[in-house]
């Protein structure tokens, strides 16, 4: 692994070759202001669909759903199968009525449609905030998989990723986007099936994948083991660094380790202490160090180069002798509490990480057992013990804001009219669910076949990476067959960071040039002003982006989507709907609504960040102590959806002079078809955005 | 056109050929014929999916022993989210495209124009 991976790397390199060589070739026919921002509106609907279909799959409908599947199990195909009816709901409600009205972006319908030009600028505030949060994951899916290809340092991925999107965005606008998109489409559906079905003929088929895991019994307790002898290597940051033990499992420390030992749960009030020497088998080192981790006094066990260890198996909490029984929330059955033993990993002075070699059928620290990873209510959504909120909370965030993500809707606007956004969402459903079939495959082939990921939390070597991972167990079979599939699908996942950042890259320009200078600051440009704005703006916004994503190493992805999913939710999606079905909806209950919902939203995510990263220690105590506030707040969509969309209606009533005079005539444009010749472009090109009635 | 549609105009309701009464396109039948229409084909098609999406966790949570049932390898609740779900998705939207597409143009033919232009219908 030291060396570069040479076939990968051939891979995507052709396929950034590929990309800027459609960019400059598409540039020669961007002549307007209409190409750069909705592609003159003229793409036909194989080629829309398929666009659309390539900006939505992402990093993190490829990397991560096949690693989350991994990681967690039945859970996680909620995802995919909630982007696919989010489209479903974006065609059934909003899709055709969004084109008809004719905008270029949403702040351009915000205003439209309420005749209101403040609120525009808080629209722009959401397109922007929800782009970059968006946008940072795609950044940070980038520099990962390159460290994976090429060994190269996190911030080249990124540049890399940036610096190609960047341009094309600038030469071409959306019109140079949709080419490229559509053409990632194809290449991120070849590179998850064509892999797939070579490793169906070498180990066998989904089914037979599936009938590996047991759910009955004894056979549901069964753990991953190490097919081969591991050397993983922890970086000291915190999730990465912390490795739970599932069972007694014996390792090694290559080159010495501090270790907090701590149990794997907090252990509810009252209960018998459970010491560190309860929880490894071997014995503790004499040697201790008392370092200050987040602010807090800590005893670290210094391990030396080359000591061996072996946890215990999970130990039953008791209270005064007795074992403490607890209800299982997704059983409901009574059993005994138990918790594993959870070392947390720091590097001996000198040393910069920590290295620890695990012997070929240990146990795989990490891991779930067969029954909790196979069956519902497993550790994603019952982290906090309430595993069917949280599931509904997902349903909501995902479905709500997949109809409100602003880079999905503007592509809307390239339809030629409303029948043709309505096919074009079809045919999009049906490109989505052939390509989220696979993901979920990857995720249950790599606990089979390299349960090694499982070792670490975070970072390149996760279970994050099990598609560029999987395919080299092929190379036993045949020379370089692997290398050859591993380097598809890193071409595959280096196709998902650049499409998506693309359209997120068009949805932040066109909110910078067509909202903020178009509309704001020189609402005289002329078309040739205009084309230079959305050019500097996409190399503006292009850098912006990049410099942000070299600070990100140590988010994770799937926690910053969902900062954007459930943002979107609880502000554009409840703005949008009510706007779109509803006549007497008011500008101002329209943007209270969509500010306090978002707001809101976003406050609870960031209040569970803060609490888990020590900032606020008294909010991780209270969040401890009240699990059901802290799903809640980690999972906002249940409450911030409805929040928004009652603040909407309630504001509506109160202040019916805030409707605009002509809503009659906005419905009529909205919903009508194109046939009966009411459309009346509320944006035209060269002239002030005011509606002509 | 002023702040409220008038109800009728010439030609208002025209019913030429047709059962169905026509509107004149400002007024306000006719933007109810349209929203109403479209809301209800929208509506009945995502109620099956609501169904569906609240359903699914339920009867995780209380029939567990049919939910985990092995079928083929799968876990009942693993091939239907996993598998079935998405042709689902295309049949429920293959029926609303062509509905919604039949649906404007019968909203189309149901237009008239105050100046007694007729659509093509």
């Amino acid at each position: 692994m030291a060396d570069i991976a040479w076939i990968p790397l051939i891979f995507v390199t052709l396929l950034v070759i590929a990309t800027v060589g459609l960019g400059i070739w598409v540039q020669r026919s961007v002549r307007s202001t209409a190409d750069m921002y909705v592609a003159s509106r003229a793409v036909s609907v194989p080629m829309n669909s398929a666009a659309i279909s390539g900006e939505y799959l992402s990093a993190a409908s490829l990397m991560g759903i096949a690693g989350m599947v991994m990681k967690f199990g039945y859970d996680v195909l909620w995802y995919p199968v909630l982007y696919a009816a989010g489209y479903l709901f974006l065609l059934l409600f909003i899709a055709s009525p969004l084109r008809r009205f004719g905008a270029y972006t949403i702040p351009d319908f915000a205003e439209g449609r309420y005749s209101s030009a403040a609120f525009r600028k808080i629209a722009v505030v959401f397109v922007l905030t929800i782009g970059l949060f968006y946008t940072m994951p795609q950044m940070k899916g980038a520099g990962v998989a390159l460290v994976n290809i090429l060994h190269t340092p996190y911030w080249v991925g990124v540049v890399l990723v940036g610096s190609v999107i960047t341009f094309n965005v600038a030469l071409g606008g959306m019109k140079g986007i949709t080419f490229v998109q559509a053409f990632h489409y194809w290449i991120k559906m070849f590179a998850v099936s064509v892999p797939m079905f070579v490793l169906f003929a070498f180990v066998g088929g989904y089914p037979g994948q599936m009938a590996q895991f047991g759910n009955e019994g004894e056979a549901g307790k069964s753990l991953p083991r190490f097919h081969d002898d591991h050397q993983i290597t922890y970086r000291p940051v915190a999730p990465a660094n912390e490795v739970v033990f599932p069972d007694a499992i014996s390792g090694r420390f290559a080159g010495g380790a501090e270790v907090i030992v701590t149990t794997s749960a907090a252990l509810p009030p009252g209960s018998d202490p459970i010491t560190p020497a309860d929880l490894v088998a071997s014995g503790l080192p004499a040697q201790t160090v008392a370092r200050e981790i987040a602010g807090q006094e800590r005893t670290l066990y210094v391990f030396p180069a080359g000591a061996e260890f072996t946890t215990t198996r999970p130990v039953t909490v008791t209270r005064n002798g007795e074992p403490v029984i607890v209800t299982d929330p997704s059983t409901r059955k009574k059993k005994e509490l138990v918790v594993a033993a959870k070392l947390q990993l720091f590097p001996v002075p000198g040393e910069e990480r920590v290295v620890v070699q695990y012997a070929r059928g240990e146990v795989v620290p990490n891991a779930p057992a067969d029954k909790t990873w196979l069956e519902p209510f497993g550790p994603l959504t019952n982290k906090y013990g309430y595993p069917v909120l949280y599931t509904y909370s997902l349903i909501l965030a995902i479905i709500c804001g997949t109809a409100g993500l602003p880079h999905i809707l503007v592509r809307f606007y390239t339809n030629p009219d409303g029948r043709t956004a309505k096919r074009t969402a079809f045919w999009v459903l049906i490109l989505l669910g052939c390509f989220y079939l696979f993901p979920p495959i990857f995720g249950v082939m790599g606990r089979n076949a390299v349960p090694q990921l499982y070792a670490i939390t975070g970072g390149a070597y996760s279970t994050d990476s099990v598609i560029l991972v999987l395919p080299k167990i092929l190379n036993q079979n045949m020379v370089y067959l692997g290398d050859i599939l591993s380097g598809i699908t890193s071409a595959g996942a280096f196709a998902g960071f650049m499409t998506t950042f693309s359209g997120l890259l068009v949805s932040i320009t066109g909110a910078l040039a067509h909202d903020i200078y178009g509309n704001m600051l020189n609402k005289k440009a002329t078309p040739r002003q205009r084309i230079k704005a959305f050019r500097t703006a996409a190399v503006l916004a292009g850098c912006g982006a990049m410099i942000l994503g070299t600070f990100v190493e140590n988010f994770d992805i799937n926690m910053m989507v969902g900062w954007a999913f459930a943002i979107a939710a609880a502000s554009y999606f409840p703005m949008l709907i009510m706007s779109v079905w509803w006549r007497r909806a008011s500008a101002a209950g329209a943007a209270i609504g969509m500010l306090v919902g978002g707001i809101s939203a976003l406050m609870a995510i960031v209040s569970t960040m803060l609490a888990d990263k020590q900032v606020l220690p008294w909010l991780a105590v209270w969040y401890a102590d009240n699990p059901i506030y802290r799903t809640l707040a980690e999972q906002p969509a249940i409450w911030a959806v409805p929040l928004a969309l009652f603040l909407i209606f309630t504001v509506s009533m109160l202040t019916p002079r805030g409707v605009p005079h002509d809503v009659h005539h906005k419905m009529l444009v909205l919903h009508a078809p194109e046939e009966l010749g009411l459309k009346d472009e509320y944006i035209k090109e060269e002239t002030a955005p005011k509606p002509a009635r | 056109m002023g702040d409220t549609p008038p109800g009728t105009g010439p030609g208002t309701p025209a019913n030429a050929g047709g059962t169905a009464p026509r509107y004149e396109v400002h007024s306000e039948q006719y933007l109810h014929l349209v929203m109403s229409a479209q809301l209800k084909l929208s509506l009945k098609c995502f109620a099956i999916f609501v169904v569906i999406l609240v359903g699914i966790p339920l009867a995780n949570f209380y029939l567990p022993e049919i939910a985990n049932t092995r079928i083929w390898g799968f876990t009942l609740s693993w091939l239907f989210l996993g598998v079935l779900f998405y042709p689902l998705t295309w049949i429920i939207a293959r029926i609303y495209v062509s509905r919604s597409l039949a649906l404007e143009d019968e909203i189309i033919a149901r237009a008239t124009w105050e100046e007694g232009r007729m659509s093509g219908g």
